[in-house]
C-alpha cells in the first residue's frame, strides 16, 4: 500500500514538472520561485554567519552543519531540508570541504539549471549575498572578521583546529583554556609538536592579535619563521624578558 | 425624409467616429501615464536593489525586480506594456525584458514618447536600438549612482582575494587567469592615460585597467590586519 502511495505521489510529482515547466510558469509562480531562490541565498548567508562565529568562539573549522545547528549558532530548526515540490528545485543544505576550505553545496537542481539561465545567474552572482559566493560549482563563505581570517590562517596551515594545548592530539598551534573562568583563552604558537617553553614561539589573546600586545620568544634567530611574518604590521610585541618590539613591514624592531 | 434619414445616419456615424476618436486618446493618454508609472516603480526597485548589493542599476535584471516587488498577481502589470490587454509576461507583453532593460514596439508611438519623456524628466542618458519591431532602451550610467562603481570595485577585491587564497597552491599558474576573469573593466571609470592627449586601444585600456585592479588588490592587502591576507600577499607580491 506504501509502494502504491509513493508511486503515486512520483507521478503526481512528475506530472506537475511536466505540466509546470520553468519557462511556462505564471508570474505568481515565478515570482514564489524567485522567493525561494532568495531565501535560500538568505540561508546560506546564514549558515556563513554561523560558521564564522563558530570559528571565533570555537576555534575550530565547522566541516559540516550539523556542528552550527545549536542554540548558540542557527538552533536546532534550522531548516536545512527541503520539502514537497521544492525539492524538484532545490538540493539540501549540505557543508563540505575542499583543499581545506569549507563550502556549502551548489543548490539549485538541473530543472531549473537547465531550464532558466536567468534564475541560475541570479543564484550564481553577488545580488543577495554579501558573505558567501559562487566560484566553481560551489558556494564560499567570506571570513569579514580579521581575528576569523587568523585564526582560520592557522588552522589551514597546521591542517587543525586548534585544539587545548593539554589535548594529546594537538599540534604546534593550539589554546590554553582556563577551566576557572577567571582568565580568557590564550592563542599559543610552539615551533614544533613538543609544547615545550623552550619551543614556544609566541602566545597571545586573540583579540590582541591586530595591534598587540603579543609576548613573543627572546631570540631574535627565530624571528625570521612563517609564524612571525604573519603577525600584521604595527602590532606590538613584547620578549619574554619584557623587551619592547614593532612589527615592522618587513621585519621586527626593537623599540628602545 | 430621405434627407433626414441621410442627416440623422450622418450624424450618429459622426458621433460614433468622434467617441472612438476620444476613446483613442483617452485611452492614449492612460496607456501613456500607466508606462510613465511602470518606469518610477521599476526605476525605484531598481535603485534599491543596486544600493544594497552594490551594482549599477541598469545591471539590474527582470527577475530581481520581481523578487522585490510585493506578492500578488497585480503587480505583474507593472511590468507589461498594456495593464488592460490582459497579456502577460509570458506571451511577451513585456516593458522590461529579462535583462532588465525597457523594451516597447516601434509602432507605439505614444507610448515611446511617454518613456522618453520620463527618461529625460530622471536625466539618463540613454541609446535606443532597433530590432524586429522592438526598441531597446540601453541605458547609461547615472551619474547620482556613480558611486556603485567604486563599491563594485571594492567588492571586486575582495572576492578576488579570497578566490586567490582558495586558488594558493597553484597562483603560479592561475593568477593572471584570475585576475583577467575578476577585473571589473566595466566598471572602472579612471582616466588611466599617460598624457592628456594619449589614445591608448582597447587592448592597451584593458590591460592598464588590470593592473589597476591589481593595485587596488595591493593596498588592500598591505593595509590588512590578518595572517589570511598577510600569507597571500607574500605569496603574490613579486606579481602585483
Amino acid at each position: 500500500m506504501k509502494k502504491i502511495i509513493l508511486i503515486s505521489i512520483f507521478f503526481f510529482n512528475l506530472s506537475f514538472l511536466i505540466a509546470n515547466p520553468i519557462s511556462s510558469l505564471s508570474f505568481e509562480q515565478r515570482q514564489s520561485l524567485l522567493e525561494k531562490v532568495k531565501l535560500a541565498i538568505e540561508k546560506e548567508e546564514a549558515i556563513a554567519k554561523a560558521y564564522e562565529l563558530y570559528l571565533i568562539k570555537e576555534y575550530k573549522k565547522a566541516s559540516s552543519l550539523s556542528v552550527l545547528l545549536t542554540d548558540d549558532y542557527l538552533g536546532r530548526s534550522f531548516p536545512k531540508n527541503f520539502t514537497g515540490s521544492d525539492t524538484s528545485y532545490f538540493s539540501n543544505f549540505v557543508i563540505a570541504t575542499s583543499n581545506g576550505n569549507e563550502y556549502i553545496n551548489y543548490r539549485l537542481k538541473s530543472l531549473i539549471t537547465q531550464n532558466d539561465t536567468h534564475i541560475k545567474s541570479l543564484y550564481e552572482s553577488d545580488t543577495f549575498r554579501k558573505k558567501t559566493f559562487f566560484y566553481d560549482g560551489k558556494i564560499y563563505i567570506i571570513l569579514k572578521t580579521n581575528l576569523a581570517k587568523s585564526i582560520f590562517a592557522l588552522i589551514k596551515k597546521q591542517n587543525q583546529d586548534l585544539l587545548d594545548c593539554t589535548n594529546s592530539s594537538s599540534k604546534q598551534y593550539c589554546t590554553k583554556v582556563d577551566t576557572t573562568g577567571k582568565f580568557k583563552t590564550h592563542i599559543y604558537i610552539y615551533s614544533s609538536t613538543s609544547k615545550t617553553v623552550a619551543n614556544l614561539l609566541m602566545y597571545y589573546l586573540p583579540e590582541n592579535f591586530e595591534k598587540g600586545p603579543i609576548l613573543i620568544k627572546d631570540d631574535i634567530s627565530v624571528y625570521n619563521r612563517d609564524e612571525f611574518k604573519l603577525i600584521p604590521v604595527g602590532a606590538r610585541l613584547y620578549d619574554f624578558k619584557g623587551e619592547k618590539y614593532l612589527k615592522t613591514f618587513d621585519d621586527i624592531r626593537k623599540v628602545n | 425624409m430621405i434627407g433626414n434619414i441621410w442627416l440623422y445616419s450622418t450624424l450618429t456615424i459622426a458621433t460614433i467616429f468622434s467617441a472612438s476618436v476620444a476613446y483613442k486618446a483617452y485611452s492614449d493618454i492612460q496607456e501613456a501615464k500607466d508606462i510613465q508609472q511602470s518606469f518610477e516603480i521599476i526605476s525605484q526597485i531598481k535603485q534599491r536593489v543596486a544600493k544594497e548589493y552594490n551594482k549599477s542599476p541598469e545591471d539590474v535584471t527582470r527577475d530581481e525586480v520581481i523578487a522585490y516587488l510585493p506578492k500578488g498577481p497585480n503587480w505583474e502589470k507593472v511590468l507589461l506594456v498594456s495593464r488592460s490587454s490582459g497579456n502577460t509576461l509570458i506571451n511577451s507583453d513585456a516593458l522590461l525584458n529579462a535583462d532588465g532593460e525597457f523594451e516597447l514596439d516601434e509602432d507605439e508611438k505614444v507610448k515611446l514618447l511617454a518613456l522618453n519623456a520620463k527618461l529625460k524628466e530622471y536625466g539618463i542618458e540613454q541609446t535606443q536600438e532597433t530590432s524586429s519591431n522592438k526598441v531597446t532602451f540601453k541605458m547609461g550610467m547615472q551619474e547620482k549612482n556613480f558611486s556603485y562603481k567604486d563599491n563594485v570595485i571594492a567588492e571586486k577585491v575582495t572576492k578576488t582575494i579570497e578566490i586567490l587564497y582558495l586558488n594558493k597552491n597553484s597562483l603560479d599558474t592561475e593568477f593572471t587567469k584570475i585576475i583577467q576573469n575578476n577585473t571589473p573593466y566595466n566598471y572602472i571609470y579612471h582616466d588611466l592615460k599617460k598624457t592628456d592627449t594619449e589614445k591608448p586601444s582597447t587592448s592597451e585600456v584593458k590591460l592598464r585597467k588590470e593592473v589597476y585592479f591589481k593595485k587596488r588588490i595591493k593596498q588592500r592587502l598591505i593595509s590588512s590586519k590578518n595572517s589570511r591576507d598577510i600569507e597571500i600577499y607574500d605569496l603574490i607580491k613579486d606579481k602585483l
